[in-house]
């Protein structure tokens, strides 16, 4: 299982990158604790999930070639 | 949602005076409308710290930015009484000074357009997956925060 997980905003700076392939996490939930204990600092982040393009606040079931995107605090306009 | 198309809402670099009065002069053939009101964003140079914001480089999401944008149109359309509607948003670096956000909609009473363009500009800067970071003359940068 794949899942693509795209970083934007500060949340890529934390990471230095644009994009990281997971294979074991099945939940929004689970992913969210892999990324924090890898990455410290992404927690003060606040950032929240987009599930292939639409905003999930509730822990939510992931499912193969799925696209996570890790979304700051939107700053536009 | 309607079959509506989707509008191509993001320019790269800032929005010029020129390309507003262009767009303002190509609705003088829609005579059913009475009334057009118009939201410009512009780059604030704001002190952070004693230090002076020199321009926003702004990043997106584009492929989620287009749907979020679209879904604000459909449901504005649905909502006011509207003849036209377009919303442009520049990425890359604008500097401070320079328009970075553009929302023009018209409409045959003042009411609707005031109401109807309010709401557009709000519901993009809680809504549309867009990121601003904001430059210093020392080349230095912090990601922006929404007020």
């Amino acid at each position: 299982m794949t899942i693509n997980v795209l970083f934007f905003g500060v949340a890529a700076d934390i990471t230095g990158k644009s994009k990281i392939e997971f294979t074991d996490v099945n939940d929004t939930d689970g992913l969210r604790k892999q990324l924090v204990e890898k990455y410290n600092t992404l927690e003060k982040s606040h950032f929240i999930f987009a599930l292939n393009k639409q905003v999930v606040k509730e822990n939510t079931k992931l499912s193969d070639g799925d696209t996570v995107a890790i979304l700051p605090p939107f700053s536009g306009g | 949602m309607s079959d509506r198309k989707k509008h191509k809402v993001f320019i790269e670099g800032a929005i010029t005076p020129q390309f507003i009065a262009d767009s303002i002069a190509k609705h003088s053939t829609k005579k059913n409308i009475g009334a057009h009101d118009i939201f410009l964003g512009q780059v604030r140079n704001d002190m952070i710290n004693g230090k002076e914001v020199r321009a926003i480089d702004y990043t997106t999401y584009q492929e989620m930015a287009e749907d979020v944008l679209h879904e604000i149109r459909e449901a504005t359309f649905a909502k006011f009484d509207l003849t036209c509607m377009h919303i442009y948003h520049s990425v890359g670096k604008i500097n401070a000074g320079e328009i970075s956000l553009f929302v023009f909609v018209s409409s045959a009473h003042r009411k609707m357009a005031f109401d109807a363009c309010r709401e557009i500009v709000e519901r993009i800067k809680k809504e549309v997956p867009v990121w601003g970071k904001e430059i210093f003359e020392d080349e230095t940068y912090e990601w922006k925060q929404n007020t």
